[in-house]
């Protein structure tokens, strides 16, 4: 009796495992076999994201709800991508507002993207003292953040005296999760 | 203090209220264990729901930038818990990104955010993954609700604990109810023996009455023999010198009369043992009249008792038969005639604590007792006597009453010698009672004193009537107390009511005294009455009261007490 009702537990615990694991594996393979989307939509939705980790200096903003001003300098590679991201966000109740810029100066903005520009083209410099958080992609233009290809992924390397010397405060949870964190 | 508790467990200790009160405190413990299960699930909810926000708050990052092996590797940290059976962490979409179940149907593909609640026995907490206001995401989490070995384990002992306490209150309270009949029972034992003793004790008076009565009847003929005789040769002759002579006789012959009756009538009287201090010495000295009547002419009575005994405290009349028991088992021991010897004196205590006694050793000359009955002698009906002459009763009365009186009773007898009966008692510490002799002279009252008579018996009236006028009082005579009431309100001019205590009629003497003393307050009553018990009342109330047979000098006595003139 003793017996039987041993070997009924060792059975039932088997069982289990094997459920648990059948499951662990749906998960994983359900998201090794997620299609990668396209490059340029997740780094549109990355640089969107990134604003959500930085912390711009008081008096940055006019008001609570002044909208926080992405702009795109050069050559934008993102497309209405961007524009999709920036709307479905608030950050602290702010909406995100994009601007295409060109190579004009990136007044008023919080985040400049610079995207490629002509050899012959000098982009404009920020104004002196003005917070703003740049990202451009690796090996284009010196920038806080910059995005990198690594395999089939979207990374990013954050440059903290970069970022410091515009006045912003990066939280560790993005830094966690750059590759690489320049000092 | 004490006997409002004794009450209050005397009332509660019912086997019924000691089950209510194990009961009370099953229910109790059952009500803490249930306040306690909720109190911890609500405690293992608020924990779960913390270890949800944590989670969430590490989850911000991997979630924003797509890093599901960093979201796996912080879901999987929590693994190690094994009370929490399923994370999901879900996308802004609200699509499953990672997790883990260890069970089928716990873990959602979806996310939903809800309050923390319980679904078939698993605690389920959602928390938003958000930064900075943007939303990032959720996690979930399931955690199994206490493993049924922890909650047992943690119940066990406060069980044992209750249902022991539980079972020790109902114990206590059958035993201390059965305690308390048993008790109850005893008393009843002990109330019924104490009749049991009291009716033995007057049975024992009883039996030693009966020996008595025969020399008694005997006496009293005598006596009668002196006065009929008397009164006749009183007829017959005119000396005035022989007149004085017999009349003195017959006067005697009636005053001994007078004594033996008191005497007896006080032996029976029915009383509860009521110690008082007594004077030995001067109680054997009165008994004296009564034991040579109980005993036979042959037979003489020597009473060797030294001045100054110390007194002792016991019932007075239950000495007497005690005495009277032991001087008829000598008078039965000695069928030739013989010596009873009564000798008394004061002990000096042996040791510095011990008590100081009064010893009184009665002595006879008779046959003596075997030594192998002399250890039996004391035990209650243990007779050596003849089928009808003894009970076996008198000597176990001595033993109770000498006992009783805290005192020791010792027979020592040698066969053809004699037997030797020994009493020693405590001396007391206590005084005499204070007595007053009075002796006055009789003579006559000078001016109109009135006594109204009450009583019954036309023969003593007349006597009682005759006896005042002699003493130069007027009189009247109403035969019953509501008579005399009667009279009282149409004639005041009466200065004494003298009122025999039996009478006919509602109303006793008693209730006349009162009455009268109610209504008339400077009016004095004078009792009188032959029976023991109405004097014992009278005395009781402390009323002036002449007990019959009286003479005309005390009579006089107590007239005067009331009404000095």
């Amino acid at each position: 009796m003793g017996h039987r009702g041993w070997h009924g537990m060792v059975l039932l615990r088997a069982r289990l495992v094997v459920v648990s694991l059948a499951l662990c594996t749906l998960f994983q393979s359900a998201h090794a076999q997620a299609i990668v989307p396209d490059a340029a939509a997740v780094r549109a939705r990355y640089l969107v994201k990134f604003v959500s980790f930085v912390q711009w200096p008081a008096g940055t903003f006019a008001t609570a709800d002044s909208a926080l001003q992405l702009c795109i300098a050069g050559d934008d590679p993102f497309g209405a991508a961007i524009d999709t991201s920036a709307r479905a966000e608030r950050v602290n109740g702010r909406p995100i507002s994009v601007r295409r810029i060109g190579n004009a100066p990136p007044d008023q903005c919080n985040v400049l993207f610079q995207g490629h520009v002509e050899p012959d083209a000098v982009p404009t410099p920020a104004p002196p003292g003005q917070a703003m958080l740049t990202v451009a992609d690796r090996g284009t233009s010196p920038a806080a953040i910059q995005f990198v290809e690594a395999g089939r992924k979207v990374r990013f390397i954050v440059n903290l005296a970069a970022a410091q010397a515009s006045g912003l405060v990066i939280s560790s949870k993005l830094l966690g999760r750059a590759m690489a964190v320049e000092r | 203090m004490k006997t409002l508790l004794d009450r209050l467990a005397h009332n509660l200790a019912k086997p019924a209220i000691g089950l209510a009160l194990a009961i009370a405190l099953l229910a109790a413990g059952l009500a803490i264990g249930l306040y306690n299960e909720r109190v911890t699930r609500a405690e293992k909810m608020a924990e779960l729901q913390v270890q949800a926000d944590i989670l969430a708050a590490t989850l911000a990052g991997p979630l924003a930038f797509d890093d599901e092996s960093a979201t796996r590797e912080y879901i999987d940290a929590l693994r190690a818990r094994p009370d929490i059976t399923a994370i999901g962490a879900y996308g802004p979409d609200g699509k499953l990104v990672a997790g883990f179940a260890r069970g089928p149907g716990i873990l959602d593909r979806t996310s939903r955010l809800q309050p923390p609640a319980v679904v078939d026995g698993q605690i389920m907490v959602t928390a938003p993954v958000v930064q900075t206001g943007t939303r990032l995401g959720s996690v979930r989490l399931a955690s199994r609700l206490e493993q049924w070995q922890h909650r047992a384990s943690r119940y066990l002992g406060i069980a044992a604990v209750i249902i022991m306490a539980s079972l020790l209150v109902a114990t206590l309270a059958t035993f201390y109810a059965r305690a308390t009949t048993a008790r109850q029972r005893l008393e009843e034992e002990m109330e019924r023996r104490r009749e049991a003793e009291d009716a033995l004790r007057q049975s024992q008076k009883m039996e030693a009455m009966g020996q008595l009565t025969g020399g008694v009847a005997h006496d009293f003929n005598n006596l009668l023999m002196v006065a009929s005789s008397g009164l006749d040769l009183l007829d017959r002759t005119d000396n005035p010198e022989r007149r004085a002579r017999l009349n003195q006789g017959i006067r005697h012959a009636i005053d001994r009369g007078a004594k033996l009756t008191q005497q007896l009538l006080t032996f029976a009287r029915r009383s509860p043992l009521t110690p008082e201090v007594v004077d030995l010495g001067a109680r054997l000295r009165t008994l004296q009249p009564l034991l040579e009547r109980s005993l036979r002419e042959n037979v003489v009575i020597d009473l060797q008792l030294p001045a100054g005994l110390w007194p002792i405290e016991v019932d007075a009349s239950q000495l007497e038969v005690a005495i009277l028991n032991i001087a008829i088992n000598a008078r039965d021991a000695m069928p030739n005639g013989g010596t009873l010897l009564f000798t008394a004196a004061n002990q000096r205590p042996q040791d510095p604590d011990g008590p100081a006694t009064v010893r009184l050793s009665i002595c006879d000359t008779g046959e003596g007792i075997a030594p192998e009955l002399l250890e039996k002698v004391f035990e209650p009906f243990f007779t050596t006597k003849g089928v009808g002459s003894g009970t076996g009763l008198g000597l176990s009365q001595v033993y109770g009453f000498v006992r009783a009186a805290g005192g020791q009773v010792v027979i020592e007898s040698e066969l053809g010698k004699g037997t030797a009966v020994t009493m020693t008692f405590p001396r007391s510490s206590k005084p005499l009672p204070h007595r007053i002799y009075r002796h006055q002279p009789m003579e006559r009252v000078a001016g109109d004193v009135r006594v109204l008579i009450t009583e019954d018996d036309d023969h003593v009236a007349e006597l009682v009537s005759e006896m005042l006028a002699e003493l130069g009082y007027a009189t009247a005579r109403v035969g019953d107390a509501a008579a005399a009431l009667t009279l009282l309100t149409t004639d005041r001019r009466f200065d004494v009511v003298l009122s025999d205590m039996i009478m006919p009629g509602g109303m006793n003497g008693l209730d006349l005294a009162r009455e009268v003393e109610r209504l008339y307050r400077d009016l004095p009553v004078v009792l009188m009455t032959g029976f023991s018990e109405a004097a014992a009342a009278a005395k009781a109330e402390g009323r002036p009261l002449l007990t019959k047979p009286y003479t005309i000098n005390a009579l006089a006595e107590a007239i005067r007490a009331v009404h000095p003139g």
